[in-house]
């Protein structure tokens, strides 16, 4: 059976991942963000699958233009049913084995996000899901205010570009094509 | 071995009425799927100096030929993501990899590269050979490399490269490399003293920071191809700011210009063709592919074909050879008769009776504009169009005449200047500067124009050939005025008619045109004829020969109306596709359905051409452009893929020798040509073994049991049953003679045979000579035995012998004459024979002691120890014991006070020893050692044992062999 570890220490040990992951120095150019919402939608023919999370934790460092962001796959709720839930981390995403999706590398664009505005840039990088790593261009939305910073992205993932597998049966109800949603808030250091 | 799961889907274009885009022409799909049922990814293609496509993947590099899939194999240390092939120089071909690392493709085997400084630690994303052979390696993280001199040196961000990860890099001239980051575009290059960068980024003016491929169209400008901002083409050596334009398309992976087509391969948005103008702007989508939605590499074959690659399938595009044009909007393409190409660019073809006017819009489209023209009877029909030097159209009908149209007014009128014209059935308008020609089911007419007057009110100057003394036959297809200003009639009926200086001559003598019904006359650029017929093929005139060309040619049909001459190409047309004949060399390749042509309109008058020889013609719904391949390989090529012996794989080259019982040889081959992977067929010779050539399908030919000679396979391919023009692969070995075949060995035999030979006849001469030794020896022992026994010594003292028993005893006088006789007997019995019993001979010996006993008594002394056994099985010469006996006496004093002691038995080595003491008589007899010799030779001669004799002052002791029958 599933076993549930607290969220917190998970969250926690994300933070720590994704800092001596990326070696961030400690600089006023960094933002952060331990609670961004991420949410996600599979469009089949015969049904929705939605779940969504509050705990993505991100990192930002302006002056090296680097970027890592990690989830935990199990802090995902909000599904249909318990079944689908349990199907989604058993079945689909093993979330015992693989229990983070994470996203990490640079952003390409080079405006200042000490400045307010809102900015399109494309962050490029490292996708991992499912223990699955490709190389991924991501567009996001970047609302400077206030030294902080808002990211909203959308982008799509393919299954089967992760090796998730579709068994036949639930063909009809989980697309290949997931639309993916973020929004977080990161505040500087 | 790894057998590889291909599926092949066949999808042939059809176009959907309506749609804005069409799928490309001539398509095939080819999916790749391992033998675990997994689909490799497909990262690069590349196309090898043989002809083969490699294909690097996910799950390895796989060579394909057309058809299947095979996976190279690679050595233990050799990892699968293969995502960079080059050819550098030779033929070697370097392979990159997903891990950094650099293999080397060797006997269709990948080996890692060793490089002393080490490789990469990120992927490879490119490998390329500039003109000076430097290599140039891209990586995704550690900038550029390069190996010069065998030394392995970096371009990064420290040396003013704006970004580490490259996706892609290009050679341009004076071996400058650009290289496309994810910062904008570097020009670098670098000579043994520094490197030098230039960069190109958003910030001088470049849409998009991240260029994802480049496409060096010439030697100053490439295509970029970005992640955001589609493709642009870019001066290398004046960089200016490029507009930012709007691109809906999304990732750009890679990117290809081929004349004025640019095929851009998308992430998610699959293949698009875009049309580019003058300025290399790309203007007008052609056309745009979805069936593979992401599309991560392209490769332009050496036949012109494109290909695009995306996850596990390849997918075969026709290129830019052949283009759709224009999709008819209803289903009036079965009545079309009439396509015209008109020297603005716009096409006009007839809809029945109707006439259509395609023009082209400054954006590349076309719109369609109707005409209908009164003077033509609604059951009439457009047979044929024609535009003049001045720009007129003519316009032929079925019963409705003809009828020239001004485009630019619209403006029409009846041309009735000859009386075959009004209300004639034309069949097709030909023309050169001022004179017409309408060829109609009545003759032919000429119609010249005025110098001055344009319009289309000028008055034509017109004459006819109705009647049957000029041409023969009324029914005129087809008129050609040709080069040096003759013309020629094709009719329907006659076959060629040739008019020059006011002549007609007829061309339908055995071994010129022997048809009656001629079709379509072209000339092409050598003022070479080529006439089409009925069910005959084509012919070619070059002034003096007729040569034809049928399907023993490779031609697909025999029944031929359209013809057209485009460069250096004849286009002849039949339902399922185009014959492509090579007018300089004769080679015939295809264009069908592989290449999407499966209905084509063969009227007389649908193939008409642009000004740059590009044809234009319909296949169904859609009218194609056809672009004159320019220095493409239109014949396949062949390979010879590997050579087993005993049926096991050998690295082995052309020219090496097998020993006499290596002979179990096996040649793979494969024959490649990409557009026309079906009609692929060998014909294959082993000189040296066969004399003929013989045609199969196979790809593997097996030789068993090869006698010794020297043999040259040699394997060639066409597309048809022509080999004449065929492309030839070859391997020449020896099989040597075995060692028994070999002159030494000759030889050699011949003088030992010649030994054995001159042994046994010497053998046979000294057996004849002992055989001749041996009677003489026989006789003189018979001779001395006689002699001895009729020796009157011998008789007169056993006749006293006798005449005392006879006075004493008679009876045992008997009994001594009865030994007597017997001994005698004996002798003669027994001296022809070689050996005789032991048995017998002691009872010779029993016959003669009693004779002698008679004479001596007691004074005589035999002992004989010999079982009865021991004599039956035993054998000696005959007489021999009686010599010896014999001699015995005759040597020794025989007394009774020393009685002679005479010994017989067989000693431990089988030899009768007869041994008796020595009491030698004071006088020697005379001639006494004959008998003793003459035993000696006899049997030397009859068994090669010698008779040992031994006088010890004691003894005599004489050893006889004894014989075992």
């Amino acid at each position: 059976m599933v076993k549930f570890k607290p969220v917190i220490i998970t969250t926690f040990s994300l933070v720590t991942c994704i800092f001596s992951l990326a070696g961030f120095t400690q600089t006023g150019a960094v933002f952060q963000t331990s609670n961004g919402k991420t949410s996600f939608r599979s469009d089949a023919p015969l049904e929705l699958i939605r779940a969504s999370s509050t705990d993505l934790v991100g990192i930002i460092d302006d002056e090296k233009r680097t970027f890592g962001f990690v989830i935990n796959i199990r802090s995902f709720d909000g599904f249909n049913t318990a079944l689908q839930k349990q199907h989604f981390h058993e079945n689909y995403m093993e979330s015992d084995k693989y229990p983070t999706a994470r996203f990490n590398g640079k952003i390409i664009e080079d405006q200042d996000l000490t400045v307010d505005g809102v900015y399109e840039v494309r962050a490029k990088g490292n996708f991992t899901i499912h223990g699955v790593t490709h190389e991924r261009i991501i567009k996001s939305k970047l609302t400077v205010s206030n030294h902080k910073i808002l990211v909203t992205s959308n982008f799509t993932l393919l299954l089967s570009d992760y090796d998730i597998p579709i068994p036949r049966v639930v063909y009809q109800k989980l697309a290949n094509e997931i639309k993916v949603e973020v929004t977080a808030t990161l505040l500087p250091r | 071995m790894h057998r590889i799961l291909q599926n092949i889907i066949l999808l042939f274009f059809c176009c959907i009425v309506g749609s804005s885009f069409a799928q490309m022409p001539g398509t095939r799909i080819y999916t790749l799927t391992d033998e675990y049922q997994e689909q490799p990814r497909i990262n690069t293609l590349f196309q090898v100096k043989q002809g083969y496509i490699l294909v690097g993947t996910t799950k390895g590099l796989y060579r394909f030929d057309g058809i299947n899939f095979k996976k190279l194999d690679k050595e233990k240390d050799v990892t699968d993501n293969v995502t960079a092939i080059c050819a550098i120089s030779g033929n070697e071909i370097l392979v990159g990899f997903n891990n950094g690392n650099i293999g080397k493709l060797q006997n269709n085997q990948i080996a890692l590269l060793s490089l002393k400084e080490g490789f990469p630690k990120v992927a490879i994303s490119k490998i390329l050979s500039d003109q000076d052979g430097v290599i140039w390696i891209a990586t995704a993280g550690e900038g550029l490399y390069y190996l010069k001199n065998n030394n392995l040196y970096n371009i990064n961000t420290d040396d003013g490269l704006t970004d580490n990860f490259v996706y892609d890099i290009t050679v341009t001239q004076f071996s400058n490399v650009i290289a496309a980051t994810d910062h904008g575009i570097n020009i670098c290059s670098a000579n043994e003293k520094n490197k030098v960068v230039k960069s190109f980024t958003t910030k001088d003016g470049l849409p998009d920071n991240i260029v994802r491929c480049l496409f060096t169209a010439d030697a100053l400008h490439v295509w970029l191809g970005m992640q955001d901002g589609g493709v642009q083409y870019y001066n290398t050596k004046l960089p200016d700011s490029l507009p930012s334009e709007p691109w809906q398309y999304g990732q750009v992976n890679a990117v290809m210009a081929i004349s004025s087509n640019v095929f851009i391969a998308t992430e998610d948005r699959g293949l698009l063709v875009f049309n580019s103008n003058a300025d290399n702007k790309i203007t007008t989508l052609q056309y745009k592919d979805e069936r593979l939605r992401k599309v991560s590499c392209l490769l332009r074959d050496r036949e012109g074909n494109v290909w695009a690659a995306g996850n596990n399938q390849l997918m075969r595009t026709v290129g830019s050879e052949l283009q759709p044009v224009y999709a008819f909007k209803s289903d009036s393409y079965d009545d079309l008769h009439a396509l015209l190409y008109a020297k603005n660019g716009d096409l006009w073809f007839n809809k029945k009776q109707k006439l259509v006017h395609l023009s082209k819009l400054p954006d590349g489209s076309l719109k369609e504009n109707e005409f209908t023209i009164n003077s033509i009877a609604p059951q009439s029909d457009i047979t044929s169009l024609f535009q003049d030097e001045k720009g007129n159209i003519w316009i032929g009908t079925m019963g409705s005449g003809l009828i020239i149209l001004d485009p630019l007014t619209g403006k029409h009128r009846s041309i009735i200047e000859d009386p075959l014209l009004i209300n004639g059935s034309i069949l097709s308008i030909s023309g050169k500067n001022n004179l017409i020609w309408i060829a109609s089911l009545e003759g032919a007419v000429s119609c010249k124009g005025s110098d001055t007057d344009k319009s289309i009110n000028q008055t034509f100057k017109c004459s006819n050939y109705a009647d049957d003394k000029n041409l023969g036959s009324k029914y005129v297809y087809d008129i050609l005025t040709d080069s040096k200003n003759r013309t020629w009639f094709a009719t329907d009926g006659k076959g060629v008619i040739l008019l020059d200086n006011n002549t007609f001559t007829h061309f339908n003598k055995p071994g010129q045109i022997n048809n009656e019904v001629v079709y379509k006359i072209v000339e092409d650029n050598q003022g070479n004829l080529w006439f089409s017929t009925f069910n005959n093929g084509i012919i070619k005139f070059n002034g003096k020969n007729f040569t034809s060309f049928g399907i023993a040619q490779g031609l697909s049909d025999l029944n031929i109306t359209s013809l057209a001459i485009s460069g250096n190409y004849l286009l002849a047309a039949n339902k399922d596709g185009i014959d492509l004949v090579n007018t300089n060399t004769g080679n015939i390749s295809y264009l069908n359905e592989e290449q999407g042509l499966n209905n084509i309109n063969q009227d007389l008058n649908t193939f008409t051409k642009d000004e740059l020889g590009n044809i234009y013609f319909a296949n169904g719904y859609t009218i194609y452009k056809y672009q004159t391949p320019f220095q493409l390989q239109q014949k396949p090529s062949i390979v010879i893929d590997k050579i087993q012996l005993f049926l096991t794989d050998t690295t082995i080259q052309s020219g090496c020798s097998f020993a006499s019982d290596e002979n179990n040889i096996s040649f793979f081959y494969t024959g490649l040509f990409y557009s026309q992977p079906d009609k692929i067929q060998y014909q294959y010779k082993l000189e040296g073994y066969e004399k003929e050539w013989v045609s199969t399908n196979d790809h593997v030919q097996n030789f068993p049991q090869l006698p010794p000679g020297v043999y040259t396979f040699r394997v060639r391919v066409s597309l048809n049953q022509d080999f004449s023009l065929a492309s030839e692969a070859g391997f020449t070995f020896t099989i040597k003679e075995p060692f028994w075949q070999q002159l030494w060995f000759i030889i050699l035999s011949v003088i030992i045979l010649a030994a054995i030979i001159f042994f046994i006849i010497k053998q046979r001469e000294s057996a004849i000579e002992k055989y001749n030794n041996l009677e003489r020896e026989k006789i003189q022992s018979q001779l001395e035995t006689l002699r001895n026994q009729i020796n009157p010594h011998f008789l007169f003292n056993s006749f006293n012998t006798l005449i005392s028993e006879i006075e004493d005893n008679p009876d045992k006088a008997v009994i001594y004459v009865e030994h007597l006789s017997d001994f005698y007997r004996s002798i003669v019995m027994h001296k022809e024979k070689d050996f005789i019993s032991l048995e017998e001979e002691i009872n010779i010996l029993n016959d003669y002691f009693f004779i002698q006993q008679k004479r001596y008594g007691n004074a005589l002394q035999i002992a004989m120890s010999i079982s009865l056994q021991q004599q039956k099985t035993y054998f000696v010469v005959p007489l021999a014991l009686q010599l010896l006996f014999e001699n015995a006496v005759k040597h020794n004093v025989v007394s009774a006070e020393n009685p002679l002691q005479i010994e017989l038995f067989i000693n431990d080595t089988e030899q009768l020893v007869v041994r008796n003491n020595i009491m030698a008589k004071f006088q020697p007899e005379k001639g006494s050692s004959m008998g003793l010799q003459n035993i000696q030779k006899r049997y030397e001669l009859l068994c090669g044992r010698t008779v040992t004799v031994d006088n010890d002052n004691h003894f005599f002791t004489v050893k006889l062999p004894l014989i075992k029958q």
